[in-house]
């Protein structure tokens, strides 16, 4: 059984306690120790093309190979109304072939699947209406774009094109978060300029083929990692409860019933309105001549026009007014999180309260492990995520705790408040905080 | 001819030829990777520098001052290979314990606070043939990080109230997986495959776990923890008469403890069990794996360098992108799992209730497949560039470099036997690529088909695949 619920306890206004924390850990960090960056980023060369994309490349010639990575502003949290999972749907065709690679005839193919946006907008239409839909029509339209799928299929060349990308690559992929899409691979050095095709050619001409097909496959994916996984599923409703209005109350992937309605003009549409390149910004690591990449940047990117992309989204969520809970039941083991209001990257708490994050739960010398773990031996787990994977607008800061069978949630929960007041009345000390900010700096070495 | 008109024809003439030279510059990209002329790639695998002690334990450096960061790790020939199997949760436990039992001079909360006070990172671990003792840290931190790092290397404390701690999350541990369905398949192929209590099956119960105690735990370290099995490596920011200095003084003195655990592996005999197996489960989706023993093969096998390549053009590049382009799977693949002993072909994957005969139908037909269609150039190629690159990968960091060398040495794997793989895959053809998959990739008398799902939507379907009998297995409650 999992539970999770946002807010304070004891009718005290939400985040009072966080708020009152986050104040006397400005207050201590106000002298700034002033370490200055690695030497490393010294070496990093920023630019940006006519068209908006921004490009960094930092050469580093240890071993023969290149890691590309391209972000574009554009994840969850700009799914347009009624598209859930658009964002995340539209980077699975990001795969699917341009219009020279996956095709045996481009024309013949289009006209084919101009008609498949059609019948299959009908369709999404007609099961929209839910309980009020016609099955004859739906079957018709099933029948209709089963066809059209079909006769398209004899133009297609299924999966050329990540097969195309894997003869010269070590490993590619993409994700999508809260925030961004991420599109990235890691490549032997010689094999640059096929990486500078590849993604310019898919970034100006992707193709929506296999876009019905690959719907299933994105259903089997939210069945394999979500449905079948109790913690992931409780993280959504966690999220769920925490926004009522703002995009990040739905999960990355959609639910089911928002992915069997994505259509194909969907996904055009939100290709058009953000994948321009002035919402994209390139990064390349590795083997490479500075110069020479210029160049192929210049060639392959360069030309692509400049097109406004659409701003984020508008919506603005309201002030949460009273604690909220939420209680899952899957599964045998017991989870808790709780949730509270987070703050804007920009702002300054937002750092400061990654640092009470670090005082909270970050090894075993941190209070909450040292309480809940070793003391008292009431959870298997726990960990704090202070507004982790909400990058463009403020998220939550979570807490999240595995039960162990001989305590009750309540039990633990009263523990974990018990630790929150006990930042307020026995604040960190300097000296832990400099540990804490320390540790930050050195480990953040390895990430590099 | 009028002047006005030559002018004019001139300028027509200047005109044109601007555009003809000026084309835009986008008409001349190409458009496709194969008009590409890319140059060769040309790699040459980095080599740590040997040394030793004068106490004699072999240590490998390898330098790297782009970033202030060094690891010193100490690697030794240990682990669940060499046991019998009634002695591997003590080998699970003595590998949790390890770091989080302290050392003799700090408990482990001083340990601990020492280890955040520093910004250090300190590990142990064991695993089947190979455990560790490392610290990473940022270089400045050196004199005071390694002798940490010596205590818990040579007098790890194994504090009592651990001790119990670690048995108690195991067991949770244990217990996770009747919420796991993909660790459920595993756990339940391994022992169709290699029998009920054997390497790779074996699962830790309630009490088992509660039946170790300190005293095995020390015994199994105190017998595999010694001078003579360990190499040093030191990887990063570091300069090496300094740190081979420190390292004498560390080590210089370590003598051994008790009596030693043989290093010869554990034998025993793979009991596989062929047939149709449904496992009844409530989760969202099936879980399938497929697959038989293919004892002949070893990481040391000449064909094992093909056999890599086999695997990602057949896994990878016919499964995945055939089970994934049909929307059957998010992830269907196939493997060649290769050991130090023996190994195993499979297919796992995971879909829909309604769709586990078509998954299935079409993992076996693309491998039975490959008699009639062999894997092409390009797949080769395209599977070639991915192997090599994981070597490629393999040598990114100064660390990596480093524990790969140290770990062959300790798999007893001859001393050109990285060089020698690399060779191996660069220069496979696809007639000795194609010459293997006619050895090892058929489905047949000797194959396991498991599937953990619902039976009423599943057992007709499975059925009329006509694999077999489909024999059901009871869902067991793991840890309890």
């Amino acid at each position: 059984m999992l539970q999770s619920w946002t807010g304070s306890r004891r009718g005290r206004e939400p985040g009072w306690v966080l708020l009152s924390a986050g104040v006397i850990l400005l207050l201590l960090t106000a002298t700034e120790t002033g370490a200055s960056g690695p030497a490393i980023f010294d070496r990093v060369e920023e630019y940006q093309l006519d068209n908006g994309m921004q490009f960094q490349l930092l050469p580093r010639p240890d071993v023969p190979m290149v890691t590309g990575y391209i972000l574009f502003k554009v994840g969850n949290v700009d799914n347009p109304p009624g598209q859930i999972g658009m964002a995340h749907m539209f980077e699975h065709m990001a795969f699917k072939g341009t219009d020279r690679i996956g095709t045996r005839d481009h024309e013949a193919e289009l006209a084919i699947q101009d008609s498949v946006a059609v019948v299959g907008a009908e369709l999404a239409n007609e099961m929209g209406k839910r309980e009020f839909a016609s099955a004859e029509r739906v079957d018709q339209f099933r029948g209709l774009l089963d066809a059209l799928l079909e006769r398209q299929a004899e133009f297609i060349v299924p999966m050329e094109w990540p097969m195309l990308y894997d003869g010269y690559t070590y490993n590619f992929n993409a994700y999508t978060s809260q925030d961004f899409t991420v599109y990235h691979a890691t490549l032997p050095s010689n094999n640059l300029e096929a990486w500078m095709l590849m993604e310019s050619e898919r970034l100006q001409h992707p193709s929506f083929r296999e876009f019905y097909t690959e719907r299933d496959v994105v259903m089997e994916e939210r069945r394999e990692v979500i449905e079948d996984r109790p913690q992931r599923v409780a993280r959504e409703l966690m999220q769920a409860l925490a926004f009522t209005v703002f995009p990040y109350c739905n999960p990355i992937i959609g639910y089911m019933g928002d992915i069997e309605l994505l259509t194909q003009d969907q996904a055009e549409t939100f290709y058009r309105d953000y994948y321009g390149p002035a919402n994209g910004v390139a990064a390349l690591v590795g083997d490479f001549d500075p110069a020479e990449a210029r160049r192929l940047i210049e060639a392959y990117f360069g030309d692509i026009p400049a097109r406004p992309c659409r701003p984020g989204p508008a919506m603005v969520e309201p002030p949460q007014q009273g604690q909220r809970r939420g209680i899952h039941r899957q599964g045998s083991e017991r989870a808790l999180y709780l949730a509270f209001p987070g703050y804007h990257p920009t702002d300054r708490r937002h750092a400061v309260a990654r640092l009470l994050g670090s005082v909270l739960s970050r090894d075993k010398t941190s209070r909450l492990d040292k309480r809940l773990d070793l003391q008292e031996g009431a959870v298997r787990s726990i960990w704090t995520s202070f507004n982790g994977g909400f990058q463009r607008y403020a998220g939550v800061f979570i807490i999240c705790a595995k039960v162990l069978e001989d305590f009750t949630n309540e039990q633990v929960e009263d523990m974990i408040w018990e630790e929150l007041e006990r930042v307020v009345s026995e604040p960190v000390t300097a000296e832990k905080l400099l540990e804490i900010q320390t540790s930050y700096r050195k480990k953040y070495y390895f990430t590099l | 001819m009028n002047s006005r008109i030559s002018c004019c024809l001139g300028a027509g003439l200047f005109v044109l030829a601007i555009c003809l030279t000026a084309t835009p510059a986008g008409s001349e990209t190409p458009r496709h990777p194969a008009d590409l002329d890319l140059s060769p790639l040309t790699f040459e695998r980095p080599e740590p520098v040997r040394t030793e002690l004068p106490c004699g334990i072999p240590v490998l450096l390898f330098e790297n001052h782009d970033l202030p960061l060094v690891t010193v790790t100490a690697r030794l020939q240990m682990g669940t290979r060499y046991l019998a199997p009634d002695r591997h949760t003590a080998c699970h436990l003595l590998s949790r314990l390890w770091k989080d039992g302290g050392t003799k001079s700090q408990t482990p909360e001083e340990l601990e606070a020492r280890e955040a006070a520093l910004g250090i990172t300190l590990q142990a671990w064991v695993g089947s043939m190979i455990g560790y003792v490392s610290v990473s840290l940022v270089s400045q931190d050196l004199p005071e990080a390694l002798p940490l790092w010596r205590d818990l290397l040579r007098r790890p404390g194994f504090a009592a109230e651990r001790l119990e701690r670690a048995k108690d999350r195991m067991l949770k541990d244990v217990q996770a997986i009747n919420d796991n369905p993909d660790r459920l398949a595993d756990l339940y192929f391994a022992r169709l495959l290699f029998g009920e209590h054997t390497p790779g099956a074996h699962e830790q119960t309630r009490a088992g776990i509660e039946a170790v105690d300190e005293q095995e735990i020390r015994a199994l370290y105190s017998g595999f923890v010694r001078p003579e099995h360990a190499v040093i490596g030191v990887a990063g920011d570091f300069d090496p008469d300094e740190i081979v200095a420190q390292l004498e003084r560390l080590l210089g003195d370590w003598t051994p403890m008790g009596d030693p655990l043989p290093r010869e592996p554990y034998t025993w005999t793979p009991q596989s069990r062929p047939g149709v197996y449904l496992v009844p489960a409530e989760f969202e989706q099936s879980q399938i794996r497929i697959g038989y023993l293919v004892p002949e093969m070893t990481t040391v096998s000449p064909d094992y360098p093909a056999v890599r390549i086999l695997e990602f053009a057949l896994g990878y590049g016919r499964v995945f992108y055939r089970t994934r382009g049909d929307g059957l799977s998010y992830g269907t693949g196939t493997l060649f799992e290769v050991g130090e002993d023996f190994s195993r072909f499979y297919g796992t994957g995971s879909t829909g209730h309604e769709k586990v005969d078509d998954l299935i139908a079409a993992v076996r037909e693309e491998v039975n497949g490959l008699r009639d269609t062999p894997l092409s150039a390009p797949e080769v190629e395209m599977s070639r560039t991915f192997v090599v690159g994981t070597v490629v990968q393999d040598c990114e960091t100064a660390r990596e470099v480093v524990v790969d060398c140290i770990d062959n040495m300790l798999r007893d794997r001859p001393a050109d036997y990285a060089e020698a793989h690399l060779t191996g895959l660069q220069k496979t053809t696809v007639d000795e690529i194609g010459a293997l998959a006619d050895l090892y990739c058929q489905f047949g008398d000797s194959t396991v088909i498991l599937v953990i799902g619902d039976p009423e939507q599943v057992s007709t379907p499975l059925a009329e695949l006509n694999l077999g009998e489909v024999i059901r297995l009871d869902l067991e409650r793991f840890g309890e």
